[in-house]
């Protein structure tokens, strides 16, 4: 508030001196109009409005203002489906790591930057998305979330999506369905189409000791879903929130590079799912 | 984390979104209000206590994420208003109804308020909450609720010629 004379009408009660005792003031008009006048009150204040055409009309200034703010909110349900993704992310990255509710005594060390960097971008060798992404990465690491990044046959590990039971829950689960696998549970989080038009899947690991994962994998010609990104959730105690959302900026400068489209609604992610 | 939790912040956030756009005026902005007060919640959510109204912790979360930003941001550069914004309006032309056309004029009517005054118009009209949660929410008396809520309306109503 910058301006201290603007709350001087606190007491919802006040009356001003210009006003009629009978005649109810513009915070107890207000209060009916919003559901807050406790009911002797209401009922005084809904004589003098019947009664009153000068405290109808006050009165309907807050019953058409809160209509209209009612009718706008209805028009405004619309959540863009970028947001929508970007949450179901951390959701999923906190199902898969859950933070501490208060920050841990003693911050776990960085993992050790051979283990936390694996770079290797296989076929995606455009450097277009190399910049950001190590800017991006230079914070993950910073922060001591861990990250790696694959292209096909590298033999960088995989955190266990490459295993069998994995990849074949990935070729029939719904988004935001779950399955448990000898590698731990997996859950599906979006399916999209990346620029050339193979389709992926976005997904965490949560193995039931040690580190999960959250990994974009692509169907490959083989029929197998190609990990060509997955960051680490660290298993022990960490600053969640920072962690968490450095990772997703890797996410999304990923996601940006492939050329991910929008997140497949359920009909057409069975029929891609069944191709 | 439970997965009620987890539905819940979901359900919300049409509610956060809408709370993020009229501090923020800007939809990236307010984009990122949501997905920091996504994050924070999730790293609380022990703290949160069922027994109060979700909704209000939330909101109480992102306007001080609001705040957070201002304060880092003072300096930034001339911001594009949410109106300028390809995605704030006429989107969709052949359903521009006049429904459609209320709105925004509604719209355009609280971004010249003060924050303060959005603020408050868009938890207790848009989002229902109580005078009490609101006043939870936003840090201030009830009694001060009320009287910004009351000068907030008769400015929306001047604005929109209503009065």
């Amino acid at each position: 508030m910058t301006r201290h004379d603007a709350d001087r009408d606190d007491a919802p009660g006040n009356v001003p001196e210009s006003t009629p005792k009978n005649v109810p003031d513009d915070a107890r008009l207000m209060a009916l109009a919003d559901g807050e006048l406790p009911g002797a009150e209401a009922a005084a204040v809904a004589r003098a409005i019947a009664t009153d055409p000068d405290v109808a009309r006050r009165f309907a200034v807050f019953v058409d203002t809160r209509a209209r703010l009612a009718a706008a909110a209805a028009a405004q349900d619309d959540v863009p489906a970028a947001l929508r993704a970007r949450v179901a992310d951390m959701i999923a990255a906190h199902a898969a790591a859950p933070a501490q509710a208060t920050p841990a005594p003693a911050p776990p060390p960085p993992a050790p930057d051979e283990t936390v960097l694996r770079p290797v971008f296989g076929q995606r060798t455009a450097p277009a998305w190399a910049l950001p992404l190590a800017a991006s990465l230079a914070l993950a690491v910073g922060l001591g979330a861990g990250f790696m990044a694959r292209g096909p046959g590298t033999g960088a590990p995989a955190a266990g999506f490459d295993s069998a039971a994995v990849q074949d829950a990935l070729g029939r689960l719904a988004t935001g369905d779950s399955a448990a696998t000898a590698a731990g549970a997996l859950r599906v989080v979006s399916s999209f189409r990346d620029s050339a038009g193979a389709l992926c899947r976005e997904a965490v690991l949560a193995p039931t000791q040690g580190e999960g994962a959250l990994a974009v994998l692509c169907r490959a010609e083989d029929g197998g879903w190609r990990a060509d990104l997955v960051l680490r959730q660290p298993a022990g105690p960490t600053d969640g929130a920072v962690s968490a959302a450095s990772g997703l900026g890797v996410l999304d400068a990923f996601l940006a590079d492939i050329g991910a489209g929008a997140p497949l609604d359920p009909g057409p992610e069975a029929r891609a799912l069944a191709e | 984390m439970t997965d009620d939790f987890a539905d819940r912040l979901i359900a919300a956030l049409p509610s956060l979104r809408r709370f993020a756009v009229s501090l923020a005026r800007q939809s990236d902005v307010a984009d990122d209000l949501v997905q920091i007060t996504v994050e924070r919640a999730l790293v609380a959510q022990d703290r949160f206590d069922p027994s109060t109204p979700l909704m209000a912790w939330l909101f109480r979360i992102l306007r001080n994420a609001f705040i957070d930003m201002t304060r880092r941001t003072r300096t930034r550069g001339a911001e594009t208003d949410i109106a300028d914004a390809p995605d704030a309006a006429s989107v969709d032309g052949p359903r521009a109804t006049e429904a459609r056309v209320m709105l925004d004029q509604t719209m355009a009517a609280m971004r010249d308020l003060p924050e303060d005054q959005r603020a408050i118009l868009t938890l207790v009209c848009m989002e229902e909450l109580s005078y009490a949660e609101a006043a939870h929410v936003l840090d201030i008396p009830v009694g001060t609720v009320m009287s910004r809520l009351s000068r907030a309306r008769r400015a929306l109503a001047a604005r929109l010629g209503m009065e």
